[in-house]
C-alpha cells in the first residue's frame, strides 16, 4: 500500500521535474518493455523497434495525465499505453505501401538492411561536420537558456498550441527584431522585457506572461551567434 | 503543421525529445532513435492532457451547441407553424360576411369577405399582425360606421377549425371579448355563436320594425250623425235591435247587408211584401204570438219574460 503511495508521489514529482520523469521511466522500464512485448509478442528491441518508442511516450503522456482519483497508477498507464498503440497502429495502415529503408534484404552471404545499399546525395563528413556544428550550437543555446533557468523540456511545455496564440508570438518576436533594444534589455536583465514588447507588438500582456519561457527561447535564439538554429527557422524569418 | 516540416532535435530525454520546428513551435515527440542535431520529419507528438480535456470541452460544447441548433429549428418550425400556418376560421355574420383566417396562435393571416357587402367592409382595413379579438372588435366598429350595423342588430361569430375543442373556445372567448366591447356603444347589438341561416338574415334586414304607440284614453262623444247613419244603412232594416240600440262606433257600411239606402228605410232586405212587415208576421204579429198580440214566452199579461215594463224587445215592431 505505501509502495502504491510512494509511486503517486513519484509520478506527481514527475508531472513538474523533467529529471524526475526520466528517473521514474528507468525505474519502470521492465513495466514499460512488458507493454511493448503484449503488442509485439516478443521482447522488444531498443532502437529498432518504434513500438518501444511509442510505449515510452505512452508511460510519459499517462505521467502527466495522471490524478489520484483514476485508481492506480501502473493500471491507467497500462491503458493510456494499450489506447496509444492501437493510435499508432492505425495511423500506420495508412502508410503499408510505404517501403522500410531499414528493411533487411538477403543478398547472396550477407545480411543487410536496404538504406546502406543506397547511394547518399549528400557528403557523409560534411553532414558529419554540420551535425557537430548543429549539436555545438544547441548546446550553446542550452547554456544560455539555462542562464534563464529555462531547459528545452520547459519551453516545449511552454510553447503555444494554437495557432492564434503563435500567431501572437511571433509578432512580439517581429517587434523585437525590429527594435533591437529590447533584445539588449533581455540579454542584460536576464528578463523578459513585457511592457516594452506588448507596447511595441500590440499583443495582451497577459498572453506574454502565459508564453514567458517560450518567448525568451526564441528571442535568445534571435540574438547573436545562432546560426543554424536561425536557419532552421526560416519560416519566422520570413514571416518577421 | 506543414506537410514538409522538418524538426530539430534539440535534447534528448529517456522518454521523448525535444524537437523545433520550422515555425519556432518546441514539441515533444517519441524518441525513435533520435539524436541531439538531427533534423527529422513525421514525428510521433506528445499529446498534453490539457490539449485532451480541451478537445473534449470543445467537443462538448459543439455538440451541445449542434443539439441547440436543433431544438432551436424544431422550436422555429413549431412556432412558425404556431404562428403562421393556418390553423381555423371565424365567420363573423353582421349583415356583411367576413370569413376570418386565423393561426393556431390566433393571429390573423388572411380576411375574406364571403358577400358584396363583407367585401366592401373589409376593404382597404390592415388586419396585418393582429390578433384574433383586435380583429372582431374593429370590423364591428367598422361596420357600425359604415352603417351595416344598427340598433338592435345582430353579429354571429362561428369558428372553424379541426379541433373542434379549439373552435368551441375561440367561439366563445371571441364571443365574450366582442360583448363586452361593444357595451361602450348607445346602441344595442347583440352577440350569437353560431351560423344564421338565409332565412334568419332575412328576417333581420327584411322584417318591419313593428312600433306600438299608445293613445291617450278618448271620452265618448255623442254623434248624431254617426248614430243617423247607422240607422239608416243598417243592412237588418227595421230590426227590433234598431230603435233602441245605443249608438256606438260602428261601420257606416255593412257591405252586403245594405240595401237601397236612401230609398226604403222601411224594408228590410229580408222582406218581399212590401208592406213594413217582416215575413216572420202572418198578420203584423210575430209569429211568437199566440194569436192575441202577446208572445208566447208573455207570462198571459201581455208581458215578455225578458221585461217588467211590458215591452219586449222582440215584440216592438209589431206595435
Amino acid at each position: 500500500m505505501s509502495g502504491g503511495h510512494e509511486l503517486i508521489e513519484q509520478v506527481y514529482a514527475a508531472k513538474e521535474d523533467s529529471s524526475a520523469a526520466d528517473a521514474l521511466i528507468r525505474q519502470y522500464m521492465g513495466f514499460i518493455r512488458a507493454e511493448a512485448a503484449k503488442f509485439l509478442h516478443r521482447a522488444p528491441v531498443e532502437g529498432q523497434d518504434e513500438e518501444l518508442s511509442i510505449v515510452l511516450l505512452a508511460f510519459y503522456e499517462a505521467i502527466l495525465a495522471y490524478e489520484k482519483h483514476r485508481g492506480a497508477f501502473l493500471a491507467f498507464a497500462s491503458r493510456g499505453i494499450h489506447n496509444r498503440l492501437i493510435d499508432h497502429y492505425r495511423r500506420e495502415k495508412k502508410h503499408l505501401k510505404v517501403v522500410s529503408l531499414h528493411e533487411p534484404i538477403h543478398d547472396g552471404e550477407e545480411d543487410a538492411i536496404k538504406i546502406d545499399h543506397l547511394e547518399d546525395p549528400q557528403n557523409a563528413i560534411e553532414a558529419t561536420h554540420q551535425r557537430a556544428a548543429t549539436r555545438e550550437e544547441i548546446r550553446e543555446f542550452q547554456r544560455n537558456l539555462g542562464k534563464f533557468d529555462i531547459s528545452f523540456s520547459d519551453v516545449a511545455d511552454n510553447c503555444p498550441r494554437q495557432e492564434r496564440t503563435l500567431k501572437a508570438c511571433q509578432k512580439v518576436l517581429a517587434a523585437a527584431r525590429s527594435n533591437p533594444e529590447c533584445l539588449d534589455e533581455l540579454l542584460r536583465t536576464k528578463k523578459l522585457p513585457v511592457s516594452m514588447l506588448s507596447s511595441l507588438s500590440g499583443v495582451d500582456r497577459k498572453t506574454l506572461d502565459r508564453h514567458r519561457k517560450y518567448l525568451i527561447a526564441v528571442l535568445l535564439a534571435f540574438t547573436n551567434g545562432y546560426e543554424i538554429i536561425r536557419g532552421h527557422l526560416y519560416h519566422i524569418a520570413e514571416t518577421s | 503543421m506543414k506537410e514538409n516540416t522538418t524538426y530539430l532535435v534539440m535534447e534528448i530525454h529517456s522518454a521523448y525529445a525535444v524537437l523545433l520546428d520550422n515555425e519556432g513551435r518546441f514539441v515533444k515527440a517519441a524518441n525513435m532513435g533520435y539524436e541531439s542535431g538531427d533534423v527529422v520529419r513525421n514525428p510521433v507528438l506528445l499529446k498534453y492532457p490539457q490539449d485532451h480535456r480541451k478537445r473534449l470541452h470543445r467537443m462538448i460544447r459543439i455538440s451541445a451547441g449542434i443539439a441547440a441548433c436543433i431544438c432551436f429549428a424544431i422550436f422555429g418550425i413549431y412556432e412558425y407553424q404556431y404562428m403562421f400556418t393556418p390553423y381555423g376560421s371565424v365567420q363573423m355574420q353582421i349583415n356583411p360576411e367576413v370569413r376570418i383566417i386565423l393561426s393556431h396562435s390566433g393571429r390573423v393571416l388572411d380576411l375574406v369577405g364571403t358577400n358584396e357587402d363583407g367585401r366592401v367592409l373589409v376593404d382597404g382595413y390592415d388586419y396585418k399582425g393582429k390578433d384574433r379579438y383586435t380583429v372582431t372588435d374593429e370590423l364591428t366598429d367598422r361596420a357600425v360606421k359604415m352603417g351595416f350595423l344598427n340598433d338592435g342588430g345582430q353579429v354571429a361569430l362561428h369558428a372553424d377549425s379541426k379541433n373542434i375543442s379549439w373552435a368551441q373556445a375561440l367561439e366563445t372567448e371571441l364571443a365574450d371579448k366582442l360583448t363586452e366591447h361593444i357595451k361602450d356603444y348607445d346602441i344595442t347589438i347583440s352577440v350569437s355563436v353560431g351560423i344564421l341561416n338565409s332565412e334568419e338574415l332575412l328576417k333581420i334586414l327584411d322584417e318591419p320594425q313593428s312600433v306600438t304607440i299608445t293613445l291617450p284614453e278618448q271620452t265618448p262623444v255623442e254623434n248624431t250623425e254617426s248614430d243617423q247613419t247607422v240607422e239608416n244603412n243598417s243592412g237588418y232594416g227595421d230590426s227590433a235591435y234598431s230603435d233602441e240600440t245605443p249608438a256606438g262606433p260602428a261601420p257606416s257600411d255593412s257591405g252586403g247587408y245594405n240595401s237601397n239606402v236612401g230609398e226604403d228605410h222601411s224594408d228590410s232586405g229580408y222582406g218581399e211584401t212590401g208592406e213594413g212587415n217582416s215575413g216572420y208576421d202572418d198578420g203584423g204579429n210575430s209569429g211568437y204570438d199566440n194569436d192575441d198580440g202577446n208572445s208566447g214566452y208573455d207570462n198571459d199579461d201581455g208581458n215578455s219574460g225578458y221585461g217588467d215594463d211590458g215591452n219586449s224587445s222582440y215584440g216592438d215592431n209589431d206595435d
